[in-house]
């Protein structure tokens, strides 16, 4: 399915499936269903872009590029359990000084 | 290492639960990343996570739009209950392009339906349309065949306009009366 304008490229009947895995969704309107589907579309290609942006590397989009954006970002704060970020050694460390510092006041 | 839904991690493959079965399909974005970003080596760890990320987000979408859909004691998630879902879970710009294929959802449901039931909808029933039909094939043949006579005329005066403009020149080169020479 190609996606000018109007239709998705994702496939509705999938989109459903993933809706309807969830217990208490019973039913979805046809129309919702297109509009979820294209949500999602735009959630991916601003997720791709946005991390792409951020990235050091622009050649390549990887894993970390995509873990940063999501730990930096406020909407995408849903997707902290499924991302865990790898940490740097200096940023574990300030972030326990940090809490030192907090713990004194 | 953080742990995922109900203390399963979604990485390990040995670990199935039926929500890591689903996701999109692969080959569908892997063409969304490729034509949004060409020519940009993307890492399989990195599909994969958008993939992740991807069953995420329709699982936010769907639970926030049940959610309203059940406080108004409906059975059906609406258009709207994704609407007001994205707008308050901060994806409030993507309401507008969402719209958008709203549209073509109603054309392709409403080509579906057409077929017999449109003539219901406009309230006139098929004799009648035929009716009118007929009173119009009429109206068109008598319109043509006016038009038709009208060129007849048009075309005879023509025609005598030409032969009166020869009987002058005629009459100027002989000098008898040659009146009766028309056809």
């Amino acid at each position: 399915m190609a996606s000018p304008g109007g239709s998705t490229s994702l496939p509705l009947s999938r989109v459903k499936t993933i809706m309807k895995s969830s217990p208490e969704v019973s039913s979805i309107s046809q129309e919702a269903l297109h509009l979820t589907g294209k949500a999602t579309e735009l959630f991916i290609q601003a997720l791709a872009r946005f991390s792409h942006q951020q990235s050091d590397d622009k050649s390549a989009l990887s894993y970390r590029d995509l873990a940063e954006v999501v730990n930096s970002e406020e909407t995408l704060q849903f997707l902290h359990d499924i991302v865990p970020r790898k940490i740097k050694a200096k940023e574990y460390l300030k972030s326990l000084r940090d809490a030192d510092a907090s713990e004194e006041q | 290492m953080a742990e995922g839904r109900e203390g399963s991690d979604p990485r390990d493959p040995n670990q199935l639960t039926p929500e890591d079965d689903l996701s999109v399909p692969r080959a569908a974005l892997n063409k969304m990343i490729k034509e949004l970003l060409p020519n940009i080596r993307v890492a399989n760890d990195a599909r994969e996570l958008i993939l992740n990320c991807c069953t995420e987000f329709i699982h936010l979408i769907s639970s926030e739009a049940n959610e309203a859909c059940a406080k108004q004691n409906k059975k059906t998630i609406s258009p709207d209950h994704i609407l007001n879902a994205l707008e308050n879970l901060g994806f409030g710009a993507y309401k507008a392009e969402a719209k958008a294929v709203l549209k073509e959802a109603k054309a392709v449901a409403a080509k579906k339906r057409r077929g017999s039931s449109r003539l219901e909808h406009l309230g006139i029933p098929e004799e009648e349309l035929l009716r009118q039909q007929q009173e119009l094939f009429e109206k068109a043949r008598q319109e043509q065949a006016l038009l038709e006579q009208q060129q007849w005329m048009q075309m005879q005066q023509a025609l005598q306009q030409q032969q009166l403009l020869q009987q002058q020149q005629l009459q100027q080169q002989q000098q008898h009366d040659d009146s009766e020479d028309y056809s």
